[in-house]
């Protein structure tokens, strides 16, 4: 299923027909509501684990690697990399899963060694571990510690994401069993915001005010 | 049913024979395009029927095909050249806007009022250069982005006066299709873009403006009757 197929199906389910063309509900607002949507699945399937294996972990259809993205220098011997999207919270830093680095000619480096916050802050006074690149995540940014110019090479890695939320026609990275209940909670958000009360006066006050 | 058809019936109606008056070519054309103005206004929603918080007519462009079935003589389209300021002028016919779309790949270009521009126009959700919006104005429409290049226009026209055309002959008006020199007026008469049912529907209309004009009870009431319970 792509986003544009999810997001027709909760317009027409929202509206009980086919939009119309002064239809306030856009596709672009859905697609941000999927978004949100994908991450309170992703969460369910992680809490789920949990609760039926004893481990966390995330199911391999929620997964989406990205590739090609830029490596910047941030500060001597730290390198960053813009990450698609805020990996989803789960557990210490494993919304994320694999960071790796290809050089001009297509060769693959290891993946990174992920390192939550609080041990970033005592890694620094360990020894340098030998051909282990080190990385941590703070929002859409992930650090990479490492004495090799990573800025030379670009980034491929692997999130927890439903897959690229600007294409509308790319594949949408999440299986049926959850996509009901991306609708359930995209669909009771915005039936909620339709049941606002709204200022239809220009009157220059506000419609709380003046309902 | 053409012009000459409808002036007929329409002095059938108020026995143009007895005591009771008498319609005349001016007053008729007058008339059946006044009722004509008034049946499209009823098609496209009365504001007056506007419940508080449900700005809906009980009937309304758009409810339903019936409707549109009925206006569809009436809806053209256009495709709007915008200048480099985002402005293309109204058609010269134009009434209300149908819907407007991109040239390409038909997406819809919002309507939206003045009072909301800023929040349409700064939207990072819905940015106007992929979501492009319009507002209205004294003279056209005003495109954002301003430039957006052309639109295509779905509208509501305002129908062609209808004229019921015709020679003197003695002092009697004798219909005439075609203008001359010798016919009143001289471009001949202009033909109902309407279908047999809206027709009849400007025609009690017409009759209720002759009616009150006329003071004659019974063809108001007449006109009544069929306006609130159909034909």
């Amino acid at each position: 299923m792509t986003r544009q197929q999810l997001i027709e199906q909760i317009l027409r389910q929202v509206y009980g027909n086919q939009p119309s063309d002064d239809a306030s509900i856009t596709p672009g607002l859905v697609n941000q509501m999927i978004n949100q949507g994908i991450g309170t699945m992703a969460r369910l399937n992680y809490k789920e684990s949990v609760q039926l294996d004893g481990v966390g972990y995330v199911n391999n259809s929620f997964y989406s690697t990205f590739k090609a993205l830029p490596v910047t220098l941030d500060e001597p011997f730290l390198f960053k990399v813009t990450l698609p999207q805020v990996p989803i919270a789960l557990g210490k830093n494993e919304g994320i899963s694999t960071l790796r680095f290809k050089n001009e000619n297509g060769e693959l480096s290891r993946p990174v060694i992920w390192i939550s916050q609080d041990q970033v802050t005592y890694y620094q006074s360990m020894p340098q571990i030998p051909n282990k690149l080190l990385a941590y995540y703070q929002g859409n940014t992930a650090y990479i510690v490492s004495t090799i110019q990573l800025n030379a090479y670009t980034a491929t890695v692997t999130i927890v994401s439903g897959g690229d939320s600007t294409d509308l026609n790319s594949q949408l990275n999440v299986p049926d069993d959850f996509i009901p209940g991306i609708i359930d909670y995209v669909v009771k958000s915005l039936i909620q915001a339709r049941a606002q009360i709204r200022d239809s006066a220009n009157d220059g006050v506000d419609s709380i005010q003046t309902s | 049913m053409t012009i000459d058809e409808v002036y007929q019936l329409v002095l059938y109606s108020t026995a143009k024979n007895s005591s009771q008056g008498y319609v005349s070519p001016a007053d008729f054309n007058l008339v059946i395009n006044q009722a004509q103005k008034s049946y499209v206004s009823y098609l496209l929603g009365s504001f007056q029927q506007y419940m508080p918080g449900r700005p809906v007519a009980r009937v309304e462009f758009g409810q339903n095909t019936i409707i549109r079935t009925r206006l569809a003589p009436i809806i053209y389209w256009d495709t709007l050249t915008v200048d480099a300021f985002g402005f293309a002028p109204y058609p010269a016919d134009y009434l209300q806007t149908d819907a407007m779309f991109t040239e390409e790949g038909y997406k819809r270009i919002r309507s939206v009022q003045q009072d909301h521009l800023y929040s349409y126009y700064n939207s990072v959700i819905d940015p106007i250069e992929t979501n492009p919006i319009y507002i209205l104005e004294d003279t056209g429409f005003h495109f954002f982005p301003e430039d957006i290049g052309n639109a295509e226009l779905s509208y509501v026209a305002n129908p062609p006066d209808m004229i019921w055309a015709y020679t003197l002959v003695g002092d009697i008006p004798q219909y005439s299709e075609n203008g001359g020199p010798s016919v009143t007026p001289t471009t001949g008469s202009v033909q109902p873009v309407w279908d047999d049912a809206s027709i009849l529907e400007i025609i009690v209309r017409a009759l209720a403006i002759i009616g009150v004009n006329l003071q004659l009870q019974t063809v108001e009431q007449y006109s009544m009757a069929i306006k609130n319970q159909g034909q």
